[in-house]
């Protein structure tokens, strides 16, 4: 008996030790803080709010970008205790059609949602009435150009129109073979869909109507993807270019022009570790089909949100609050080139006065959703765009064979 | 001091053989049986990773994978990277058998040193091939254009044929350690009498190989051959590192297109309906490796 009774308070000191005393810890996901450039953020938010709040400590679980949407949801949906998370814009539809999202006007003061953000940054962030997600960083995906490679090739004028534009990339593969004119993503879905659809804008096509029917097939859309796939044949564009390479190859000095979101510049800093690199990188607008058009633009940006797995709404809440504050939004800012939603850090000198967020709002004024990111199965929706665009670039089908079968299976893909 | 004697039934030996086995077949029953039969039913449900609960389709996730224009592709994909691997690692794999089985000196530190390929994980291998091929940056465009081989980089991984080159050259070298290993063996097995018999009457080394080595060896080759086939038929993570199934569907086989419904469409019964055919290709070979074991034994 006594035995027993030795082994019994020997297992409840055990379990008393691991629990009594130890702080609760709460989960913070996403893929920031897998990233290089932006690491050293995501961890001063989290040393900040921890040093201060020992009672409830975060720490970070992160993943690749690419992979992030795919961990929420399984985790979500296997009970996992996730509980709060870092997401894309153009998840927030999934996950909202998952149910795993917490409403954040049920745990966040509505007086201090509509003083923080201007209504048009809530919106995005609102599906059915319910505030899903709680703005982070808005912008666009917009290109970049390299002046000090243009200059060499005798480009005066940054290109504004479609024919400015193959003058300038064939200006520059005539400068060096080697070079990479436009670095355009040929290669991943999550990227390379995206991108496709500014052009597609741009020709006035699109992959919806406004009454929701495929129009991928149009007209407009096959002359946007013979002249995409003539980019390639003439050797302005490449095969297999991931966003990744597209960074990686620009940080080399070999790439003209480029797609990329607002802390592009950031990431060439950390690429090649030089501290200003203005006269190797500037944003512009998307060249248009004829002069007059509205360059085009596909918003771009980061949310946080709130899982229902949370085991701690007050102080997940409360958390989010800290991570997008005046202080550590212009902190973000300046070290990672995020564009901060909150108005005092947007109303602040150091990002009024920056000129590259500056040049960077002008391509956002023309933002736009991209067309499959109000779908739930968006991730199946870009797949189906990626590789018809990829079959009409090498040639194994006709640019209107490629988006006809592209209507046909986003038609398969949404109607089940 | 007196033994205790249980008064009841005795059990038969098969009962206590059944009782010993019993453990295992529970285990076997959860983690191998309830899954494979959860997956079969999943497949004609509509079950998605986006809501709870699922209801019966009958043959519809069947009837919208045979609706897709491209899934054919995938089928004749699996085809070619099942064959072309499965060929590839087995002839390197015999030859370099072959080389390590004429005891020359180091052979034993050669067989360690070809074992490391099959230790590393495949995704470190997809990464090591990826960056080999790359077409912007990789190893191989620079040793080409050293050589004066090729003027302009060559992308490996953005054409369909190439593409599917790489991952069949990053899978046979990943496995070509284990058809040496069992060919070696069975190298070793084949009677030495024998062929100093036949080379003592005269026999080429073509005819000792095709009279003698290779029918000591059929067993063996067809058994590796088979679980080459199936293991080749379930391969996913090189491909999906390197290409993830691309360009334009050029590498998605089987096992990429079940993650892909399962894991981006989130549609977990159409992944399902994918995985019944895909067990059903996989027992026709699992039924000759059965049947062979069998005739063995």
């Amino acid at each position: 008996m006594k035995r027993y009774l030795a082994v019994v308070t020997m297992l409840l000191v055990l379990v008393l030790s691991c629990t009594v005393g130890s702080a609760k810890e709460l989960v913070w996901s996403g893929w920031s803080g897998e990233e290089a450039a932006t690491k050293p953020m995501i961890e001063k938010m989290l040393a900040t709010w921890n040093a201060e709040h020992p009672d409830a400590q975060f720490a970070w679980v992160g993943w690749p970008w690419g992979n992030t949407l795919e961990q929420l949801i399984i985790r979500s949906q296997g009970g996992e205790a996730l509980d709060v998370a870092q997401i894309d814009i153009r998840w927030l539809t999934a996950l909202a059609e998952a149910d795993v999202l917490v409403d954040l006007s049920t745990v966040m003061d509505k007086a201090w949602l509509e003083g923080n953000f201007e209504e048009s940054y809530l919106v995005a962030g609102q599906i059915d009435g319910k505030q899903l997600g709680l703005p982070w960083t808005l912008a666009s995906i917009g290109m970049v150009f390299n002046p000090s490679l243009l200059e060499q090739a005798g480009v005066e004028e940054v290109p504004a129109t479609i024919a400015e534009f193959e003058a300038a990339l064939e200006a520059l593969k005539n400068l060096d073979p080697g070079i990479i004119p436009y670095a355009a993503t040929t290669k991943d879905p999550g990227s390379m869909s995206a991108d496709f659809q500014a052009w597609l804008w741009t020709f006035g096509a699109g992959v919806f109507d406004d009454n929701g029917n495929v129009v991928i097939n149009s007209d407009s859309a096959v002359e946007c993807l013979t002249w995409f796939k003539s980019l390639l044949d003439r050797g302005y564009i490449r095969m297999d270019v991931s966003r990744f390479d597209a960074r990686e190859l620009y940080a080399q000095n070999v790439v003209g022009f480029y797609d990329d979101a607002v802390m592009c510049n950031g990431i060439l800093k950390t690429n090649t570790g030089l501290d200003n690199v203005d006269a190797y990188i500037e944003p512009m607008l998307r060249p248009v089909l004829t002069d007059g058009d509205a360059p085009q633009s596909k918003l771009w940006g980061h949310m946080l949100v709130m899982l229902k797995s949370t085991t701690d709404s007050q102080n997940a809440a409360a958390f989010l609050q800290h991570v997008v504050g005046e202080e550590l939004a212009l902190d973000y800012f300046v070290q990672a080139g995020m564009l901060p939603v909150v108005q005092a850090a947007v109303n602040n000198p150091i990002v009024q006065d920056d000129i590259w967020a500056n040049k960077w709002l002008q391509i956002t004024v023309y933002g736009r959703m991209g067309e499959t990111e109000g779908h739930a199965k968006a991730a199946q929706l870009d797949t189906i765009i990626t590789e018809e665009v990829q079959a009409a670039l090498m040639g194994s089908k006709t640019p209107k064979k490629a988006l006809d079968d592209a209507a046909r299976r986003i038609e398969l893909a949404i109607r089940y | 001091m007196k033994r205790k004697v249980h008064s009841g039934r005795k059990l038969t030996e098969s009962q206590f053989g059944f009782l010993l086995a019993l453990p295992a077949l529970a285990v076997f029953g959860a983690i191998i049986l309830y899954p494979l039969l959860n997956s079969f039913a999943m497949g004609f449900t509509n079950q998605s990773l986006l809501r709870p609960g699922r209801q019966y389709v009958g043959l519809l996730n069947f009837e919208r994978i045979f609706l897709d224009p491209n899934i054919l592709q995938v089928f004749v994909n699996t085809f070619v990277f099942v064959a072309c691997t499965t060929a590839f690692s087995f002839s390197m794999g015999f030859i370099w058998a072959m080389v390590l089985n004429q005891g020359l000196r180091g052979s034993e530190l050669l067989r360690g040193i070809t074992l490391v390929n099959w230790i590393i994980p495949g995704t470190a291998i997809g990464f090591l091939w990826m960056w080999i091929f790359n077409g912007q940056y990789g190893v191989l465009n620079a040793l080409l254009r050293g050589l004066g081989l090729i003027q302009e980089n060559i992308t490996w991984l953005g054409r369909p044929g190439s593409a599917m080159a790489a991952v069949v050259i990053a899978r046979a070298w990943q496995t070509l350690p284990w058809y040496m290993a069992f060919l070696l063996a069975g190298l070793q097995a084949v009677p030495y009498e024998q062929v100093e018999a036949a080379r003592i009457d005269g026999a080429s080394n073509f005819g000792v190989f095709t009279r003698i080595v290779l029918p000591n060896m059929k067993f063996i080759i067809f058994l590796i051959l088979i679980l080459g086939v199936i293991g080749n038929l379930q391969h996913f993570d090189i491909i999906w590192v390197m290409t993830q199934g691309g360009p334009a569907q050029a590498t998605t086989t089987l096992a990429v297109e079940v993650y892909r419904r399962a894991f981006q469409n989130w549609e977990l019964g159409v992944a399902a309906a994918i995985g019944v055919l895909w067990v059903l290709l996989i027992s026709i070979f699992a039924f000759f490796y059965i049947r062979n074991l069998e005739r063995d034994s």
